[in-house]
């Protein structure tokens, strides 16, 4: 028998149970589309956090609000964490034997606008000392960073600047953020990393500017302190950071409501977190491609008993046990590569929804210029492939039932 | 083996177990079918001669016992060469009409032809041919539930023929049919037939009258079997 002609039969089998057919179909479809989104997004949230890592510098640490990670975490997702970080504890980094320089973050969103063309950009607040802790990696492109006491006032990150207006904004332009004006005062260049860093797309005001667009965040409670440390020492003054801090806060071990954190314990966190909410998502993604699996191997067996005097009638003709197989395999692979199509475009509506979703909770979901949402060509292929494997794998058994049945019995069932 | 002997069946035992009540179904049948003749298997209901048919038409194993098509000894073949044999050379008719019922009538003939991997436009012709031979060519696109008995089996007698097939098995193929259409298949199967051997199974002795030759059953063993049918009936 020709390939063509099992195809044929396999798609007029399938079409003719209808109702029952779809309803296998969306088994897979939900186990495809489960595997595309949360794949899709564990990607893309791989590819932001890798951009924003790779912006950090080797001799730097972090202070942030809040004593575990999961307050860190909500922090930065623009919740109040207990304990706020103020100039006070500034003054105490600033002694600690080792520190060089230290400056405080307050981050929030906004929308900028020049020349009547707006968009959502990072408000990061700070002051003249940010461009020494990130000495090794910021540089101006034109005009300078802020001074102390500048207000009314902005420097732009290189593709806030170049790349996201209609027109590029230069030296001396006025931008408006949310009702106010600013005159840009200096433009960075670009500090690029993989997918670009967020620093590039952001908007630089002094503290007391950047408060009113920052929430929770303002110069009595900071987004974070930035450390630049002697680089061959940085986990001992760390260490030496958080000592002198619980001193100065009067708390201790059990009860700490700040974290220190150095790039190389940020990379180790990050990384732990995200391999273990990926794990639960690939599980549950793998039990609901199991149970798509499962419809189709039961559908399979239905029409398997269904047709049995069909089976009788083509092996009677001279159909070879091996065509019998042959055109339940189609079938199901055929069921398969239907879900799997169907599934991989309703992972993508998914995940967009999920980008959307985040987008409205973090303000915009191309964080630093990656998107949340990643869907790699590769991710497509491979699932095509997947439920194709998928269909053909629980077509197995029903197929060599139907194969196995003898002509003669097939011919008499009723 | 004789030239003009078209089947040979050698102490054919069919022993089914049916949840261990073992029925002797044929018992010791040793019978030719002469070649390019007419052969009516008749007997009592329950006598085996489904039973038999499916046997030469290699749908079902002896329990012991051979049987030769031509000279082939058909217990030494695979179930690969088995159903080739069958696409090949036998034809079969039916009497619950078996033809498929998702596939047209004209695709229902052509099945043969398709199950062997012949081309689509090649078989067609031929399958079209046939059904206008057997008086349906504008049936062909109808589906089984659309045709009546005797169209539907026309359109199988139309099917055991595209592989213009050495031998065709018919099992009571006028059994569902009144009388007179039954005359009618059976004369179509006889025009049509060629350079065929045809073997039905029938308990109408008025169909097997159209039969040069008879074997006759009872209780699985032969009853009789030789070319004076004309004692017989
Ligand atoms: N699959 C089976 N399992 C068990 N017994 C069977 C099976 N098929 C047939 N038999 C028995 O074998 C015997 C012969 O059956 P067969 O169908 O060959 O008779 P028949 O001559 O064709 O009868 P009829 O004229 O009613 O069609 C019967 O007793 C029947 O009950
Ligand atoms: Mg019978």
């Amino acid at each position: 028998m020709r390939f063509k002609d099992s195809l044929k039969f396999a798609l007029h089998n399938l079409t003719t149970r209808g109702l029952r057919s779809w309803l296998t179909i969306i088994g897979v479809i939900m186990g495809v589309a489960a595997i595309v989104a949360i794949v899709s997004v564990g990607q893309g949230m791989q590819q932001v956090i890798s951009s924003q890592l790779g912006a950090l510098g080797s001799d730097q640490v972090y202070v942030l609000p809040g004593g575990s990670i999961s307050s860190n975490i909500m922090s930065g997702l623009g919740a109040k964490a207990p304990g706020e970080l103020t100039d006070k504890d500034l003054k105490v980094i600033e002694s600690v034997e080792g520190v060089i320089v230290a400056a405080p973050d307050i981050i929030g969103m906004e929308t900028v606008s020049f020349m009547g063309d707006s968009n959502k950009f990072y408000i990061w607040g700070t002051n003249e000392q940010w461009v020494k802790v990130r000495e090794a990696s910021v540089s101006m492109e034109s005009g300078r960073f802020l001074s102390e006491g500048d207000r009314g006032v902005a420097v732009l990150g290189y593709e806030a600047a170049k790349e996201t207006f209609d027109k590029e904004v230069s030296l001396g332009s006025q931008i408006k953020i949310g009702n106010e004006s600013y005159k840009v005062i200096g433009i960075m260049n670009s500090i690029g990393g993989l997918g670009g860093a967020q620093e590039d797309k952001a908007v630089f005001l002094s503290l007391e500017d950047a408060e009113k667009y920052s929430g929770v965040f303002g110069i009595d409670n900071y987004y974070a302190i930035e450390i630049k440390v002697e680089q061959e020492r940085v986990e001992e003054i760390a260490e030496k950071i958080k000592e002198k801090l619980m001193n100065a806060r009067h708390v201790t071990e059990d009860k700490i409501d700040f974290s220190v954190y150095t790039p190389k314990m940020i990379v180790s966190v990050v990384s732990s977190v995200l391999t273990t909410i990926n794990l639960f998502l690939y599980g549950i993604a793998a039990i609901s491609l199991i149970v798509g699996a499962v419809g189709i191997a039961n559908t399979m067996f239905t029409s398997v008993t269904e047709r049995t005097r069909q089976i009788g009638i083509l092996k009677a003709l001279g159909m070879t046990n091996k065509d019998v197989m042959n055109l339940f395999l189609v079938e199901s692979a055929l069921i398969g590569l239907v879900g799997g199509i169907l599934g991989i475009f309703f992972g993508f509506l998914i995940s967009g929804i999920i980008g959307q979703v985040a987008s409205v909770f973090l303000a915009s979901s191309r964080v630093g210029g990656v998107s949340m949402v990643y869907v790699s060509p590769e991710l497509i292929l491979f699932s095509l492939a997947f439920s194709v494997v998928i269909g053909i794998i629980s077509g197995i058994f029903p197929a060599r039932r139907a194969a196995s049945l003898e002509p003669v019995e097939a011919l008499r069932y009723e | 083996m004789k030239k003009n002997i078209a089947l040979y069946a050698e102490n054919l035992t069919k022993i089914y177990n049916l949840e261990g009540v073992k029925v002797r179904a044929l018992d010791g049948v040793t019978f030719s079918i002469p070649k390019n003749q007419v052969t009516a298997i008749i007997g009592p209901s329950g006598s085996g001669k489904s039973t038999l048919l499916h046997l030469i038409g290699c749908l079902d194993k002896p329990t012991s016992g051979k049987i030769y098509i031509g000279s082939t000894d058909t217990s030494k073949l695979t179930d690969k060469e088995l159903a080739k044999l069958r696409n090949e050379k036998i034809g079969f008719v039916f009497q619950f009409f078996n033809l498929h019922p998702l596939l047209t009538a004209v695709e229902n003939v052509e099945l043969p032809e398709t199950i062997k991997g012949v081309g689509e436009e090649q078989r067609r012709e031929k399958a079209l041919k046939l059904l206008k031979q057997v008086g349906l060519e504008e049936r062909a696109f109808h589906y089984p539930n659309q045709l009546s008995g005797g169209e539907q089996q026309r359109t199988a007698i139309a099917r055991a023929l595209i592989n213009n097939p050495e031998i065709i098995l018919a099992d009571e193929p006028t059994g569902n049919l009144d009388t007179k259409s039954g005359h009618e298949i059976m004369q179509l199967l006889i025009n049509l037939k060629k350079n065929a051997t045809v073997v039905v199974v029938t308990h109408d002795l008025d169909i097997a009258r159209h039969a040069e030759h008879i074997v006759r059953l009872r209780d699985g063993k032969i009853e009789y079997a030789d070319g004076f049918k004309k004692k017989l009936l």
